[in-house]
């Protein structure tokens, strides 16, 4: 699926995924779609970002999340 | 019975034609009008006019619309002459195309105008072969697989995401792959992973990776990372690339792909897997949500099992 996702994203055909995610669940051999939306408050892209450059240590942020913030300069 | 001449007379009668000219200027305008190409695949291959849609005359009617779904746009149809597209315009009418219109002189006044034109680039004998089964498809195409084999594309991680993406992008003809991964090939990888064998045990895995992928398809160049993704690489690798498969296996390095895809621009084609549940999307900077607008922070370690 992820390969397929890539190869149309490339060719520029058929409709992308951008703004849903599958789930694919296989004992139950399901597969769900599910809307998902830009956050205007994401910390990232959104209107006002908070983080404007890469983390320092990615490794130490996933330790302690409440961090997983850039370094303040 | 009817001869040849009295069907392209007939033809004329009912389907308007332009000049090179006209056309031209009509492009220089900026107007709105699909250019459709209807020759050989190999006139085709030798040059057409920029933009254009190709569709052969052979073809026309099983798969023009797909290319052209909108029975209300301006059609202008060209071949070598300007008698194919005559007929095909013609074809266009009856199936219900309100406005067609033929290029007169064709491709060969084109040329002798001196106006632009575009080749893709020749494929061997081989690829012609190799990627004969996406011809037939007509949304991908020759022009489709130019794409891929123009592609450049870093699969981050080559474990159980990495490995099916890997095969498939790689026999596809995606020309430009690179691998990061620091791992080595342990046992208890093949169950699933399918990119490695047992003899690579112990072996990195972007090496076992890129033999692998290399066997199934020579024609595409890979470009092996034995390292660790870090804030400090993850840069200067990604500005090589178009486009990112991320099939990494921990927090850390999934929020800094995502955080330097952003800042970088390019899209992410994000998985991830936990037992017998997997989700997939397309994480477009700026144009859809990214993978912190879903979760701004990874969760607390020891919450989510690995």
């Amino acid at each position: 699926m992820m390969a397929t996702e890539a190869i149309k994203y490339i060719i520029g055909i058929g409709e992308p995924l951008i703004g849903r995610l599958i789930l694919y669940e296989a004992l139950g051999m399901t597969y769900r779609e599910m809307k998902i939306s830009r956050d205007e408050n994401c910390p990232l892209c959104g209107e006002n970002p908070v983080i404007t450059k890469l983390i320092d240590d990615y490794d130490a942020a996933a330790e302690n999340p409440d961090t997983f913030a850039p370094a303040a300069d | 019975m009817k001869s040849y001449r009295q069907i392209v007379e007939e033809a004329k009668t009912e389907i308007p034609e332009l000049t090179v000219d006209e056309v031209k200027s009509e492009q220089d305008k900026d107007s709105d009008f699909v250019l459709l190409d209807v020759r050989d695949e190999d006139e085709y291959r030798a040059g057409y006019i920029p933009n254009a849609v190709h569709v052969t005359r052979g073809m026309l009617e099983f798969s023009v619309e797909n290319y052209i779904p909108d029975r209300n746009q301006k059609v202008i149809v060209y071949c070598a002459a300007g008698l194919r597209s005559l007929l095909a315009a013609k074809s266009l009418r009856e199936m219900g195309y309100t406005d067609t219109i033929s290029l007169a002189g064709g491709y060969r006044d084109w040329m002798a105008a001196g106006y632009p034109t575009a080749q893709d680039k020749p494929m061997s004998h081989e690829q012609l072969d190799r990627y004969s089964r996406h011809f037939m498809l007509t949304e991908v195409g020759e022009q489709g697989q130019a794409k891929l084999l123009d592609a450049k594309v870093l699969m981050v991680g080559a474990g159980g995401l990495g490995s099916p993406a890997g095969v498939y992008l790689g026999a596809a003809g995606v020309g430009h792959l690179g691998i990061i991964d620091s791992d080595v090939v342990e046992l208890s990888n093949l169950q699933r992973q399918i990119l490695h064998r047992t003899e690579s045990v112990g072996t990195p895995k972007v090496q076992s990776a890129t033999t692998t992928i290399k066997s199934l398809n020579p024609d595409i160049d890979i470009t092996p990372y034995n390292l660790r993704l870090t804030a400090d690489n993850v840069e200067e690798i990604f500005s090589e690339y178009d486009l990112i498969v991320d099939g990494c296996d921990n927090f850390a390095t999934r929020y800094l792909v995502n955080d330097a895809a952003v800042l970088m621009n390019k899209p992410i084609v994000h998985g991830s897997i936990f037992q017998f549940e997997g989700q997939v999307s397309l994480f477009k900077p700026h144009e859809g949500p990214c993978y912190r607008c879903m979760y701004p922070t990874p969760p607390p370690p020891g919450m989510v099992p690995s």
